[in-house]
């Protein structure tokens, strides 16, 4: 912005509640810096000023054309808005201005706080655009105009939405604003998309460094299939071919998935038959928790034993175990 | 391990004298806690039955005794989304160059905001402040890199200086800190037994995010506070339809370490300019391939 050239803006048009009125950029910017001011006289009643870029066609000033980009201007300003999540403001006049500005959003900006004349003339600088002053527009008139209300946060605040592009082009060939940044709807067809193909990429790498630690697991810690459970096994049971898959269903061990194959971690049997401490573990663990859930526990350097892996308790000190397991299966008990 | 933390002094100092700060009446909070115990997002952890001895008891500030007897009850809060995350939800990721996150516990967490309604006098654990606080036994005082940079075997240790200067100050509602992983925002433990009903006020309902029900998949991608590169971004995992906290900033040059760090916890940098190496910084643990 610090690089706008003021006097390559030729116009701007004031909304007003009588209707418009065109002036000149720097009289309208003090309608919109008005509602921001600290100790500022009465700011007035404009809803908005539409700041034109002279490389556009020039403006016929038309109030109906105004208030359709205004309108249009408000909607995406406010969309962005419900988009905030992390906004904090204590509302007082002590709390300084904050531009808010968002990555895929770059085309609008907030301006939330009162500021002095100086600081605001640094700050709010006159680019093209729609700049929206909430503080003149009540629940009422939204309503009315069928706009939709403010988020919650964000009203009584001293705040401007600056609108840079306003997107959809106006029947009879000119664009009442000339499109500065960015051309196409950013809003409902880019965003998704960006969003989608980052995700797709991080799941991908997850994917990848998570099969990378299960190849790990599987390297550090032999596992027997059923049969080798069978045989391993000192039960006496009658069917003991099935020994594995009991023990599976009575939760005394659990299995991973690997490679296509159920397999057992050995870590979980002493003597041929479950460890007990496995069972009291299984317990502590949501249901929806899967083996490798399981076994990554076992299997992690844990910080509460110094970097030690649980594994390396089984026999030792099963009672830490447990109580490993508990933090580790309800992380958030402890707050 | 880099830090330990020494153990506080047994008894409190009456007599001692600290610089504490104010945490405005107004102020908005953010606090992560558990979903499945169903406490008000206004109430304190009462630390039933944990240990001040046992590591994986609690967290870095509690459980601590009150006196005579029964553990204190504490709150944890921040004043941005990824101080609060970062020091609750992520508070047992590793400072690795590939530290890894068991998705399965996000499920565990939800989040509040709350409102703080009247004054908190809190201390600040930053070195200026802890200048005056002597280490038992040993000439230098304690340090923050002891107190809020040592891993989680050191909890036993760091919980005596909570228990210690919530006796000496019995004006005291918390204490402050930087987040470990970040570095900015500051986190906060209150002191549940100096508080009363209403001093604290929650929004009515607390946000998931495991689930996609509270959260639209786009909806959080938001600068935070003052800090405009640290960015926290909450959204659907698109093949197993659970949710995910993402945090990344978008200028290359913001540094390294901190960045770096709270993406890697976070599980992404979900850009790829500033990555100098194909091998992603982080290991994050979903449930199904």
């Amino acid at each position: 912005m610090a690089n706008t050239n003021v006097a390559a803006m030729s116009s701007a048009i004031v909304l007003e509640p009588e209707g418009i009125q065109t002036l000149d950029v720097g009289s309208a910017m003090e309608q919109v810096v008005a509602t921001l001011l600290k100790n500022g006289p009465s700011s007035g009643a404009a809803y908005g000023v539409l700041v034109y870029d002279t490389r556009g066609p020039r403006p016929q000033p038309n109030m109906l054309i105004a208030a359709q980009t205004f309108f249009r201007a408000y909607r995406q300003a406010w969309k962005v808005l419900t988009h905030i999540a992390d906004f904090t403001h204590a509302g007082s006049a002590r709390e300084p201005l904050q531009t808010i500005e968002n990555k895929y959003f770059d085309h609008v900006r907030f301006f939330v706080g009162l500021a002095t004349e100086k600081v605001l003339k640094e700050r709010v600088k006159p680019s093209p655009g729609v700049y929206i002053m909430t503080a003149h527009l009540d629940a009422g008139l939204l309503k009315v105009l069928n706009l939709p209300a403010l988020p919650e946060r964000f009203r009584d605040l001293p705040l401007v939405m600056q609108v840079e592009s306003v997107t959809e082009a106006v029947q009879g060939g000119s664009h009442p604003i000339h499109i500065s940044i960015n051309e196409g709807n950013v809003l409902d067809s880019d965003l998704p998309e960006r969003h989608g193909k980052i995700e797709d990429e991080v799941e991908e790498a997850i994917s990848r460094d998570t099969l990378e630690w299960r190849q790990q697991f599987m390297r550090s810690n032999p596992s027997w299939t059923s049969a080798q459970v069978a045989a391993e096994s000192t039960s006496t049971a009658r069917n003991r071919a099935a020994i594995a898959s009991r023990w599976l269903r009575e939760k005394k061990i659990f299995a991973i998935r690997y490679e296509g194959q159920q397999c057992f971690p050995r870590f979980q049997f002493q003597d041929g038959v479950p460890s007990p401490v496995i069972a009291q573990v299984i317990k502590i663990f949501p249901e929806h928790a899967t083996g490798w859930d399981l076994a990554y526990f076992f299997a992690t350097p844990n910080p509460n034993i110094g970097g030690r892996k649980p594994i390396e308790l089984l026999k030792s000190n099963p009672a830490r175990v447990v109580s490993l397991a508990e933090a580790f299966a309800h992380p958030a008990d402890a707050f | 391990m880099p830090f330990n933390c020494p153990a506080a002094p047994a008894d409190p100092d009456p007599s001692l004298v600290l610089q504490t700060t104010t945490v405005s009446a107004g102020t908005e909070l953010i606090r992560f806690y558990s979903k499945s115990k169903k406490y008000p997002a206004d109430s304190f952890n009462p630390n039933t039955g944990k240990r001040i001895d046992v590591e994986e008891d609690g967290a870095r500030f509690n459980p601590f005794p009150g006196a005579p007897a029964p553990n204190v009850p504490t709150m944890y809060a921040a004043d941005t989304l990824p101080a609060a995350a970062l020091e609750s939800v992520f508070h047992n990721v590793d400072h690795s160059p590939s530290p890894s996150f068991p998705k399965m516990q996000l499920v565990d967490w939800h989040y509040s905001r709350l409102k703080v309604m009247r004054n908190l006098l809190v201390l600040e654990l930053t070195n200026p402040h802890l200048r005056q606080l002597a280490v038992p036994g040993r000439p230098t005082s304690i340090q923050e890199g002891e107190l809020i940079h040592s891993p989680t075997s050191e909890y036993p240790n760091t919980r005596t200086w909570a228990r210690f200067l919530h006796e000496s100050l019995p004006t005291l509602d918390g204490l402050a800190w930087r987040p470990r992983l970040a570095g900015t925002g500051w986190s906060y433990v209150f002191f549940g037994d100096r508080f009363v009903a209403g001093d604290l006020k929650a929004e009515p309902t607390p946000t998931n995010v495991d689930s996609g029900s509270e959260i639209r998949r786009d909806r959080a991608n938001c600068q935070v506070g003052q800090y405009p590169n640290h960015r926290i971004r909450i959204s659907r995992m698109s093949q197993n339809k659970r949710w995910q906290v993402k945090a990344h900033d978008r200028d290359p040059n913001a540094g390294f370490l901190p960045i770096r760090a709270t993406c890697a916890a976070f599980g992404l940098p979900l850009d790829n300019q500033n990555r100098t190496s194909p091998k992603h910084p982080y290991l994050l643990y979903p449930r199904d391939l």
